[in-house]
């Protein structure tokens, strides 16, 4: 699902830069020197989940994992999917290097947004969370594809005509990590519930 | 004695470069030869059609083992190209090394607040 080289203008993509840099920065101020260790492990997850590839049709799709990221991270999620991307258009070529400000907006947004779900619709039952967690861990792709709709339409694609293709190709993908943020919600609550506590997007009072 | 070495290897470079054509060329007059003769003497036209059919044969039979190795010379691309073992540690190397620079730039500053440094200023 990453973006090309080439594909959007050159507009789209400096914006695309522009919008990471400055969500990079907000993410950045939320978090504290305890979650680097946290964020770092869930980005060597991200990084190499890609590889995981899925056979759709005639070709294959890869996993992504946006969902998750933000359910486990909250506010810092933005921060470990553009470093994720970045590392995934330089050593794995996914993704052109002059679309990696869109690649991580399209991405760490909807991680942003499934954090956003998790946090707030969480409740204090395991079968609330985990039932929360499996949305939210399907709806990170949804959204992505959406996105990447957007980022096309801005360089003068048809919006429905690519969302629909995106989603397309990716129900496999919405299942599955549905199902794996659900297994991972599961085996957190038993093990060690306070990886779910992640720090929380919009504090109130001071931002 | 190293402009000497890198005589050496330039000289030797040269020469792999320019032996490269030469042998494209005997190809050539392989080829040249053949539709001569025919002309010269009809008597053996049996003869030269015996010789070109057989050229035929070993040119389909090239062929043949050209498309195999295009095939696979396609396939390795391929597999060149697929991200490796090695560019994921690569990649999981570097994202320890950002965390562990994001965490000694917090570190400092926290020190700088009031916290004991190793070095302490008598």
């Amino acid at each position: 699902m990453h973006i090309s080289d080439g594909v959007l203008p050159v507009s789209v993509s400096l914006a695309g830069y522009a919008a990471t840099v400055v969500t990079a920065a907000w993410s950045a101020r939320g978090t504290r020197a305890e979650d680097i260790p946290k964020i770092a492990i869930v980005t060597s997850a991200f990084f190499v989940a890609s590889l995981i590839s899925v056979p759709v049709a005639v070709t294959s799709v890869h996993l992504l994992l946006p969902g998750l990221v933000g359910i486990l991270l909250g506010r810092g999620a933005f921060l470990s999917i553009a470093v994720g991307v970045t590392l995934q258009s330089l050593m794995f070529q996914m993704g052109g290097i002059t679309a990696i400000g869109a690649n991580s907006i399209m991405m760490g947004v909807p991680a942003l947004m499934s954090a956003w779900i998790f946090q707030s619709f969480r409740g204090g039952s395991p079968v609330r969370q985990i039932a929360v967690g499996t949305v939210a861990g399907g709806l990170g792709v949804l959204l992505a594809a959406l996105f990447l709709a957007g980022f096309l339409c801005l360089g003068s694609e048809d919006f429905w005509g690519v969302a629909k293709i995106a989603i397309a190709w990716h129900l496999i993908v919405f299942c599955i990590e549905g199902t794996i943020t659900a297994f991972t919600v599961s085996f957190l609550l038993k093990v060690k519930p306070d990886a779910l506590d992640s720090p929380p997007l919009f504090q109130l009072g001071r931002n | 004695m190293k402009t000497l070495a890198g005589f050496g290897a330039a000289v030797f470079f040269l020469a792999l470069i320019f032996s490269l054509p030469v042998h494209v060329s005997f190809a050539g007059e392989a080829q040249t030869t053949g539709a001569e003769t025919e002309q010269a003497s009809p008597q053996a036209g049996g003869d030269c059609r015996a010789v070109l059919s057989a050229l035929d044969a070993q040119k389909a039979v090239f062929q043949r083992e050209m498309g195999q190795i295009k095939r696979e010379l396609a396939a390795m691309r391929q597999d060149m190209t697929r991200p490796g073992l090695r560019d994921v540690f690569a990649g999981i190397g570097y994202i320890f090394g950002l965390a562990g620079v994001a965490l000694y730039v917090l570190s400092r500053g926290s020190a700088k607040k009031g916290g004991n440094t190793p070095y302490q200023v008598s």
